[in-house]
């Protein structure tokens, strides 16, 4: 009879498990997500922004596996006053798996403000590039904060397929502008390995108003800083537990490393 | 929840069940072959396997295609493992009845976007380590019923369940707080075939 019951239990749990869809995994490259298009619904959280004030935002960068060091980060970050979004510059996986993919919302959950991802070439690969898709939305995207130009770009090579990056979606997204900074995110910096080819090219794209242009990187994991005609600004990864704080006021902007 | 489910699985894979003998003595005239198919279990959606068993059928050893299709979430996977366990214990349930636990792993080719054995030219030598090839442990339980059908061509028919994990997400565990231990581990479920009908069993 104990025998019986022993084994009805058994098959009892099998059956009530296969309805619990998260309990099986069918492969580590599926693309299976649990949030969709999450940079287009943080972006709508981003608080509204006083033109008078200074608009304050925080970088990061290559999260990889350092999944303490971030969480770090986000409790440093909510100590801060004043953030109205942060920016993670891409590489928020190591091999672009799903679970990769979802630890790393998991950690950032914890932020007290709105969190935006750029792709970076660790997240192409695998499916990575599929689920970042489903997960985040386009790899290409602008938004505005009042008259502040936000661009994220996807500057990809090697591991989409040693495919060019869209440059002619960059041509008609940067602004000709001089009234405000224009942000530019993109993970691998212009002169680095995947788009060392391609510099010249970038370098008209990215210098129409070079006093007027920020880019912010990742991808060398160490904070740097480079003044190519546009300014450049390279964000170090997470386990050099560095964070740069970003304000921009007008036509000037400042920026701090900050120790976590 | 989840964490319940597992430690629960866990203890029920453990678990002796009360038995009419004291273990499971094999009289294999011919070294037994079976066939499975399997939900789930980091090989694909469904997967078909074929293997035989070693010493006393104490060691497993079988080669498995899985496939996972696009149209479920966008993501098409092709998997081809070689599956190895070992046999922690077996009892006889009922006359006809036979439970093991088994623990072992998979060595998982996944062929899907972006995975390779070896990385394009363009990539500078040694700029990553391959990344379709994965090693996924798991601890398993089997029932297994003697219905010796000389049409089918079977002897025995089996159900069986892992619980099962991956080198990656092993690694991410021991270098994290953030990540639970519950959060690495998966479930698979099986059907199995004995297709050797010269195997019979001994009290």
């Amino acid at each position: 009879m104990k025998r019986l019951l022993g084994i009805l239990v058994t098959f009892l749990l099998l059956l009530g498990l296969n309805s619990c869809e998260d309990l099986f995994q069918y492969s580590p490259y599926d693309a299976d997500v649990s949030k969709t298009n999450l940079n287009a619904r943080n972006i709508d959280k981003i608080a509204p922004h006083n033109p008078s004030d200074t608009l304050w935002f925080v970088a990061l960068a290559d999260v990889h596996a350092w999944y303490d060091e971030l969480y770090d980060a986000t409790l440093k970050i909510n100590q801060l006053k004043n953030i109205s979004f942060v920016v993670v510059c891409g590489d928020i996986t190591d091999e672009g798996l799903a679970k990769e993919f979802e630890w790393y919302n998991s950690v950032m959950k914890n932020l007290k403000v709105p969190y935006i991802t750029i792709i970076g070439n660790h997240d192409y690969r695998s499916n990575g590039s599929v689920i970042y898709k489903k997960m985040f939305g386009p790899t290409n995207f602008t938004f505005n904060i009042g008259d502040y130009h936000f661009i994220g770009f996807d500057d990809v090579v090697w591991e989409n397929n040693n495919t060019l990056p869209d440059f002619e979606w960059l041509n008609s997204n940067l602004l000709d502008t001089t009234s405000v900074v224009e942000v530019g995110f993109a993970h691998i910096p212009p002169w680095s390995d995947q788009l060392s080819p391609y510099f010249e090219e970038v370098k008209q794209l990215i210098n129409r108003e070079p006093d007027h242009t920020l880019l912010i990187h990742g991808h060398e994991h160490n904070y740097g800083y480079k003044k190519l005609e546009a300014h450049h600004i390279i964000v170090g990864a997470v386990n050099r537990r560095l964070m740069v704080l970003v304000g921009l006021c007008d036509t000037v902007y400042v920026s701090r490393k900050i120790k976590f | 929840m989840r964490s319940s489910i597992f430690i629960s699985l866990v203890l029920l894979i453990l678990c002796y069940h009360f038995s009419m003998a004291q273990s499971l003595n094999d009289s294999i005239k011919s070294r037994p072959y079976y066939a499975n198919l399997q939900f789930a279990g980091n090989v694909g959606l469904a997967s078909i396997g074929l293997g035989t068993s070693f010493k006393n059928e104490k060691i497993y050893l079988g080669l498995i295609y899985g496939y996972l299709p696009k149209s479920l979430n966008d993501a098409a996977v092709h998997t081809i493992a070689l599956k190895t366990y070992f046999r922690i214990f077996s009892r006889q349930l009922f006359s006809k009845l036979y439970t093991s636990a088994n623990f072992g792993t998979n060595i998982n080719y996944g062929i899907t976007k972006n995975t390779y054995l070896k990385y394009p030219n363009y990539f500078p030598d040694g700029y990553y380590y391959t990344n379709a090839i994965h090693i996924a442990p798991f601890l398993g339980r089997k029932y297994e019923l003697v219905c010796k059908s000389q049409q089918l061509g079977i002897s025995r028919l089996g159900l069986y369940f892992e619980i099962g994990t991956m080198d990656k997400y092993l690694a991410n565990l021991f270098t994290s707080r953030q990540i639970s231990v519950f959060d690495v581990f998966n479930l698979s479920t099986g059907i199995t075939f004995c297709i050797n009908t010269n195997t019979s069993f001994n009290k």
